[in-house]
């Protein structure tokens, strides 16, 4: 496999305000280094706040880092499968298409192409002209996912947004994914699933204070990951099975 | 990596969406577009017309060319401090150029400044003490030059407040004391002569008075100050340009919801 992209000991800061004339720097990254080969899927686990969405907001390209370097060895865009993108409440669920889909960046015409498509998806045929105020929070949320779904960037990132909406469209929207990820695409999925781990990855990068703990073949990952939880948790007090 | 006709499909859309957004929120909707700057100048017509018989016959027109362009500065200037703030949700969810958040500001103000001037000018068309002539071609050149003003200024103070967040109470006087030293409610003439030296370096002074000259008294506009004021235009819009393209991936980090 060609590799595309590069994390050379990324590290990423963000200077938090301590006082008059006084700031701190926290370090979300510290050094992380992996590859990202054209056509996997690779899988980012760790626990909450370990670092994970700011490394795919690095691959992204919304941050830059502090330190290290991202080396592209290839031509490609990424972006984050983003959800109700700049959604206007007030404006009708038409025009919210139209605006998140130019935010995503797409083109006019190709969303006037795929306008049907994805109204369909969305399964909201009939209020499409109502502003989006009066939808319930499922509805939103399928617009969100059927707009973002159209956005098709060479590289995919995806941060837990696994499943929205009500049961019925979560299983839809779960498929749709997953048709997406099983195909040649690259993509980089976060989450706290380990079916979705298991199922989906090639590769897994565990992340733990921001720094790789290791990498690996998602089982064997996913094994060590628990491992050491459960040993916290228990040196914790807490319910190892929690 | 996006191309420069998503840029601007993306800006004029975004205008157009927070217009929408604006109109549809309240009862009157895109009415209030055009009640509000009759509204605006209602007030000070009153006030100056028939309360004070302040500033002789004129002075109304004169008061409103004033305060109609300042609006559209002042309004635009003071909301590109807190602009990358309000989109702050989008920018970290998405790459792109940041620029475009100040830039649809612009369009927005611009559109509302264009209806407000319209009744402006319809209200000096309807007023028998005013003539419409020839030095009103001048202004389609003030408008522009008023633009490429407040664009190059609500570009760089976006690009700099979300560094220092404390300039921004420091703007908001600012522009309360440039408000009384625009010469809105005076003559720049009437000012003592130092001050009057030190008003030269004031932007919006030339322009009202150059909007003032045309519109009122059929007279051209005093080009070169005029000329000065693109210049510097041009320079704060290239500064703001390079700030937002060294920290195009710095303020997705810094800026605060």
């Amino acid at each position: 496999m060609e590799r595309i992209l590069e994390l050379q000991n990324v590290g990423v800061c963000y200077r938090n305000r301590a006082g008059f004339l006084r700031t701190r720097l926290s370090w979300a990254v510290r050094d992380v280094s992996f590859d990202l080969m054209a056509g996997e899927t690779l899988g980012l686990i760790g626990s909450n706040g370990a670092g994970k969405s700011t490394i795919l907001r690095v691959i992204a390209g919304i941050i830059q880092p502090d330190k290290g370097r991202v080396v592209r060895h290839a031509d490609f865009t990424a972006s984050l499968l983003a959800l109700q993108v700049g959604f206007v409440p007030y404006l009708t669920g038409r025009e919210n298409v139209f605006l998140s889909g130019i935010v995503l960046g797409m083109p006019k015409r190709e969303i006037t192409r795929r306008f049907d498509d994805i109204v369909a998806f969305a399964e909201l045929e009939e209020v499409i002209d109502n502003p989006i105020r009066t939808y319930s929070v499922g509805m939103k949320a399928r617009l969100g996912f059927a707009v973002s779904l159209q956005a098709d960037p060479d590289v995919l990132l995806v941060d837990e947004a696994m499943g929205v909406g009500d049961a019925a469209f979560r299983e839809k929207s779960t498929n749709a994914m997953r048709e997406k990820i099983r195909s040649n695409k690259t993509v980089v999925l976060v989450s706290h699933s380990d079916s979705s781990i298991r199922e989906l990855c090639n590769r897994v990068v565990w992340i733990d204070h921001g720094q790789v703990a290791d990498q690996g073949a998602p089982v064997r990952m996913l094994d060590k990951y628990r491992e050491r939880m459960g040993v916290r948790k228990a040196a914790s007090g807490e319910d190892a099975t929690a | 990596m996006r191309t420069l006709s998503n840029c601007v499909e993306l800006i004029f859309h975004k205008a157009y969406a927070e217009l929408r957004a604006e109109a549809t929120r309240a009862y009157l909707g895109f009415l209030w577009w055009f009640v509000e700057p009759i509204l605006y100048m209602a007030v000070f017509y009153v006030i100056f017309e028939s309360g004070l018989k302040r500033g002789g016959a004129g002075f109304v027109p004169f008061l409103l060319c004033g305060l109609v362009t300042w609006k559209w500065f002042a309004s635009t200037v003071a909301a590109g401090s807190g602009v990358l703030g309000v989109n702050a949700a989008v920018m970290q969810q998405v790459y792109l150029p940041k620029v475009v958040f100040p830039l649809v500001l612009v369009v927005v103000n611009t559109f509302k400044f264009s209806v407000a001037l319209g009744f402006l000018l319809l209200f000096l068309v309807l007023d028998p003490r005013n003539t419409i002539t020839a030095s009103w071609l001048a202004l389609p050149a003030l408008i522009a030059i008023q633009l490429l003003l407040i664009a190059s200024i609500t570009i760089l103070v976006a690009a700099i407040v979300p560094f220092v967040p404390d300039l921004k109470l420091l703007l908001d006087n600012f522009l309360m004391l440039m408000f009384f030293l625009s010469g809105i409610f005076f003559r720049f003439q009437e000012m003592s002569a130092g001050m009057q030296q030190v008003l030269h370096f004031n932007p919006m002074l030339l322009l009202i008075e150059a909007y003032r000259a045309a519109l009122l008294d059929d007279k051209s506009p005093h080009w070169m100050p005029l000329l000065a004021v693109v210049g510097a235009s041009i320079l704060l819009l290239i500064g703001g340009m390079l700030m937002f393209r060294k920290y195009d991936r710095i303020y997705p980090k810094i800026v605060i919801r």
